[in-house]
């Protein structure tokens, strides 16, 4: 791919391992201040120059963007590659979907890159759509999102010219509905429901049609790998872990709920660092968002941001949240407040989400609050071994994979806690909807 | 019908389970029940033959039209083994 905005090159250039919003030597996140608002489209073009898409086939662009590596930061990390090769050659009308439900509570990185940088990522949108020839692309966006809400209503009042007709949706404000086959059965008018299904939705989704549903950020991405080419890309990270990811900060830290750019080996601790320089040692982090992995605060210090090392903690990147437990809060209680949450976000389609995750919500709130016994907690690791891998979604399974995680890293707090006792407070900064934070 | 034995699994779609419980009375070998009557289904390939013929009586008798015997992980198998509803 031809560099179309050489003069911007060395200004997205990564001179440092993880930054936030406007700083440079970020990607994404390069450009204007937070304080500045969003992006308008004389600001995008002059920072990074105009997007040309005329010239390229729709097998150019997908051969492009298979070398970058780009792979899903939904939390699914799927080679988007592979979702745009599929949807070009299944025939139909496909649909691009922008998905920008963000459902997890304290991910703010998506809302981030459309309230502050639009035309990235409906540049982006432009190029998935170009690659498998859809003629219409969906925004999947929750409307009491505000800021992101009118950003992109905003940028696409300035845009001209694009190659495809795109739509702004409103989603559903369920944890559940972002993920794609709940995605597809809201456009259709099912009601946000996630199943699974034997045929991939970037085969058959909408209607039948191709449906490529990718998360704002991978999109977002798109709008860079076709200025600057799948090279550039993949000389930021590692073979496994290609380009920059966008990180979102949470817990008992100074400034919760911070975006950062990181680039791996970064680690744990440097992002943390970056975010809050006085933070004392964590407890834990919990690692991938609130259906991901606790991992012990000495740890995730150490632990970069790439796939490997995190999968040899059991963890995996996710949504990208990092949610630090403070040294003085209790990973137990702040586990049941979460568990009790999640349990509530059931879509209530199958017997063992709809019955098993109140029971461990309940397990786990006597055991938070000290009243619980041996037989209790034997009776908690019983369910989630019961109900993991069963059920339509990966809900359920997520539900008890962070129980499980929860007992193994607080395993000297289950035992104060049978003992009745005291211990930390309920950590601060992990925010649900509907709850005080 | 012969078709290669080592390729035939049991699948359960959690969201049509209802809990009637009596795929567990048919293939108990393959099928047993959480403590809230929900079925658990072994989806491991099956390989003999009479434990085949009773993971067809399952599917067979479940209300809900849950379970189906497929060939791989979201195919269904063949007339007689797929899920009737």
């Amino acid at each position: 791919m031809s560099l179309t905005a050489e003069h911007s090159l060395d200004d997205l250039e990564l001179k440092r391992p993880c930054g936030t919003l406007g700083e440079p030597g970020t990607r994404l996140l390069a450009g204007p201040r937070p304080a500045d608002g969003p992006e308008d489209l004389a600001g995008h073009l002059l920072r990074l120059g105009p997007l040309e898409l005329a010239g390229w086939s729709p097998e150019d662009l997908r051969s492009s963007i298979a070398a970058s590596g780009l792979q899903g930061r939904g939390g699914g990390q799927f080679p988007i590659a592979e979702k745009l090769e599929l949807a070009a050659r299944s025939g139909g009308s496909p649909l691009v979907v922008v998905n920008g439900s963000e459902g997890e509570p304290a991910s703010r990185k998506d809302r981030t890159l459309l309230a502050h940088r639009p035309h990235l990522v409906l540049d982006g949108a432009m190029v998935a759509a170009s690659a498998v020839g859809a003629r219409d692309v969906v925004v999947y966006l929750h409307r009491s999102r505000r800021d992101a809400t009118e950003a992109v209503e905003r940028a696409l009042g300035e845009r001209t010219g694009d190659p495809a007709r795109i739509r702004l949706v409103d989603a559903p404000a369920r944890y559940v509905a972002g993920e794609s086959s709940a995605v597809v059965s809201y456009l259709q008018g099912d009601g946000a429901l996630p199943r699974k299904r034997s045929i991939p939705v970037a085969a058959s989704g909408v209607c039948g049609h191709p449906t490529v549903v990718n998360n704002v950020e991978t999109i977002a991405h798109l709008g860079l790998i076709a200025r600057f080419g799948p090279a550039w890309f993949a000389a930021a990270g590692d073979a496994r872990t290609p380009g920059s990811t966008l990180v979102t900060v949470a817990g008992d830290v100074s400034a919760p709920l911070t975006v950062v750019e990181v680039v791996v080996p970064t680690t744990i601790g440097d992002v943390l660092a970056t975010v809050d320089r006085r933070l004392a040692l964590p407890r834990a982090v919990l690692v991938g968002g609130y259906e991901g992995t606790w991992v012990d605060g000495p740890v995730a210090e150490g632990t970069p941001l790439s796939r490997g090392s995190l999968k040899a903690c059991g963890a995996s990147l996710g949504c990208g949240l990092l949610a630090v437990l403070g040294p003085h809060s209790c990973g137990l209680k702040t586990t049941a407040r979460l568990v009790r949450w999640l349990a509530g976000e059931s879509s209530g389609q199958c017997g063992p989400c709809v019955f098993g995750l109140p029971s461990i919500a309940e397990e786990l709130d006597r055991l938070a609050d000290g009243t619980a016994d041996r037989r209790d907690v034997r009776r908690l690791r019983l369910l989630t071994a019961s109900i993991h891998g069963r059920g339509g979604c990966a809900h359920p399974t997520g539900v008890v994979c962070l129980v499980d995680s929860a007992l193994d890293t607080f395993a000297a707090e289950v035992r104060q806690h049978l003992k009745g006792r005291p211990c930390g407070e309920l950590a601060r900064g992990f925010p649900l909807p509907g709850s005080a934070p | 019908m012969s078709v290669e034995p080592a390729s035939w699994r049991l699948e359960l779609d959690g969201t049509a389970c209802d809990g009637h419980g009596i795929c567990m009375l048919c293939c108990p070998s393959r099928i047993s029940l959480d403590e809230w009557g929900y079925a658990i289904v072994n989806g491991d390939p099956i390989t003999d033959d009479r434990e085949l013929s009773q993971a067809r009586r399952a599917v067979l008798a479940c209300p809900a039209g849950a379970l189906r015997i497929a060939t791989r992980r979201g195919a269904p198998a063949a007339p007689g083994a797929v899920r009737h509803v």
